[in-house]
């Protein structure tokens, strides 16, 4: 497995601590994850694969808005397969992702999609994904009814291939917190 | 790269959901269908801002109108007690659409937190003089509430709170309800039925009208994006941008409701009629409705939080929506009325 390392792409805010609650960005209501909760500086297992939380600081990005962002990936490994690690603002999102060997080859052409950001208390994910144990609100509380979650969405290629780039299309309400590239073991 | 397919369109104004349910106790399985026997397009000349989230699309003939007559699905929307009293309504056994606060509704998320207005379910509970009330919103609740504290949502003054709630504030509620009554559903000669409503969708797409509330049709849809393109492209800050935004949205988010309604009937329709051509071109209308959804959704971003990358992808979303309409229109051209 290669863990992307996201800090030089990170463009938005969706996690707040608690001393920023009303800065929350998440959607038009200002909702925001706990950053308590969200491993930042760490690693994170989701359904078996290992993801890579940025380091978050207070007010900073924590996470990438896909933007038409092209990510060079640092010695070319070689992967079988691809896991984000993402929600959908407002529902279920969808956006183009495209894994390139590098030569400029399209080793994988493809569209992500990413569950709603929203479960119901109760209903928490299994494990497709994780949910924190409360919301953030702008008027500086937090509520445990409506959770926000991330899910693991994975893509896979028949044969194994170095992955020297990964473009990203764009949808601004398709939030991703890690990549991951998945060996051919 | 594949070009972004769009995810579903999803999304309906409690109003719509509320009268989808009140309808569907009454005509089970066509109450989305009787929804749906209306395109529309109003765009309203007082200021978008004054629309609310329980906002009907804007039309001469008002949708209530025209459902009762192509459906006989009969809405009736009702401002104060002065006419027919709510209570007395609900005392009699009726279920009610109730737009309130959500503020005054304790137990609710918002309640003395948020000011946000919508409508929710309202009918008598067992006994006790309590109300049940089912909110749609979100993830569904239900609880009783006391006849004061469903007056108190009912007559605020919804505070705009730019915050909190910068959508759905603003504006008073009103005392505003409705009534939602259908007969199960029974035509004689389907096809006749399903060709005629068919004409007389695409007769009001076509047939450009104003009034001193507005101007209708696809004409009007064309006006309203050459008006909106312009705010999108000029400054992303500032007043003016700001409440073009959020007009914007509580216009697209009725209006998107509508037709997904609409995609509704028109499937069953292509059905009835065996027309497989029509089929293909109501799954493509369904499938492009998300185009609209996402605009809409990232549009509703924008209020919060804008950057240029966000106007371009709205832009473009909402290109691919307006061709959905236009195709729709030739779609439909086929079935004209002479």
């Amino acid at each position: 497995m290669t863990l992307i390392d996201l800090t030089p792409w990170l463009n938005a805010a969706v996690a707040t601590y608690d001393s920023e609650r009303p800065h929350g960005a998440l959607n038009a209501w200002g909702n925001s994850f706990p950053a308590e909760e969200l491993p930042f500086g760490s690693l994170k297992m989701v359904g078996g694969v290992p993801f890579w939380f940025p380091t978050k600081e207070p007010g900073r990005p924590d996470s990438v808005e896909p933007l038409g962002q092209s990510l060079r990936i640092p010695g070319a490994p070689t992967a079988v397969g691809i896991a984000l690690l993402c929600c959908g603002e407002m529902g279920e999102q969808r956006v183009p992702v495209r894994a390139m060997d590098g030569e400029g080859r399209t080793i994988a052409d493809f569209v992500a999609v990413a569950p709603g950001v929203m479960v119901p208390a109760g209903r928490l994910p299994d494990d497709a994904g994780f949910a924190c144990s409360h919301l953030h609100y702008p008027g500086d509380y937090d509520l445990a009814l409506a959770l926000p979650a991330v899910w693991r969405a994975e893509h896979w290629w028949e044969e194994p291939a170095d992955v020297a780039r990964i473009e990203l299309g764009v949808n601004p309400l398709f939030h991703l917190f890690g990549i991951t590239l998945l060996d051919p073991s | 790269m594949v070009s972004l397919p769009p995810s579903p369109a999803r999304r309906t104004t409690t109003l719509y959901s509320c009268a989808e349910r009140i309808a569907a106790e009454q005509a089970p399985r066509a109450a989305a269908v009787l929804l749906g026997l209306r395109w529309s397009f109003g765009l309203p000349s007082s200021p978008l801002e004054e629309m609310t989230e329980y906002s009907l699309p804007l039309n001469p003939t008002p949708l209530p109108a025209a459902l009762a007559q192509r459906g006989d699905l009969r809405i009736a929307r009702y401002e104060g007690d002065d006419e027919v009293s709510l209570h007395d309504y609900l005392a009699a056994g009726g279920t009610a659409i109730v737009a309130v606060d959500v503020w005054h509704v304790p137990f609710r998320p918002a309640y003395r937190r948020v000011h946000t207005s919508r409508t929710v379910l309202v009918r008598r509970d067992r006994g006790d003089g309590r109300l049940l009330v089912l909110d749609p919103w979100g993830a569904p609740a239900e609880s009783t509430v006391s006849p004061e504290e469903l007056e108190r949502a009912r007559s605020s003054a919804v505070p705009f709170d730019a915050e909190r709630e910068p959508l759905f504030s603003g504006n008073p509620v009103g005392r505003v309800w409705f009534t939602v009554e259908a007969d199960p559903f029974c035509v004689d000669d389907a096809e006749d039925w399903v060709r005629a409503r068919l004409g007389w969708l695409y007769g009001e797409m076509a047939l450009f009208r104003s009034d001193e509330k507005g101007q209708y049709g696809i004409e009007a849809l064309r006006t309203f994006r050459r008006w909106l393109e312009a705010r999108l492209a000029g400054p992303l800050d500032g007043e003016e941008s700001l409440a073009a935004r959020r007009g914007a949205s509580l216009l697209l988010r009725p209006e998107l409701t509508s037709r997904i309604y609409l995609g509704v009937f028109l499937r069953n329709a292509a059905h009835l009629l065996g027309d497989a051509g029509l089929c293909g071109e109501v799954e493509r209308y369904r499938l492009d409705l998300g185009h609209w959804q996402s605009a809409l959704d990232a549009l509703m971003k924008t209020v919060r939080t804008r950057r240029p990358e966000y106007d371009v992808f709205i832009r473009d979303q909402l290109a691919r929506a307006w061709d959905n309409e236009e195709r729709l229109l030739r779609t439909l051209s086929l079935y004209a009325l002479d």
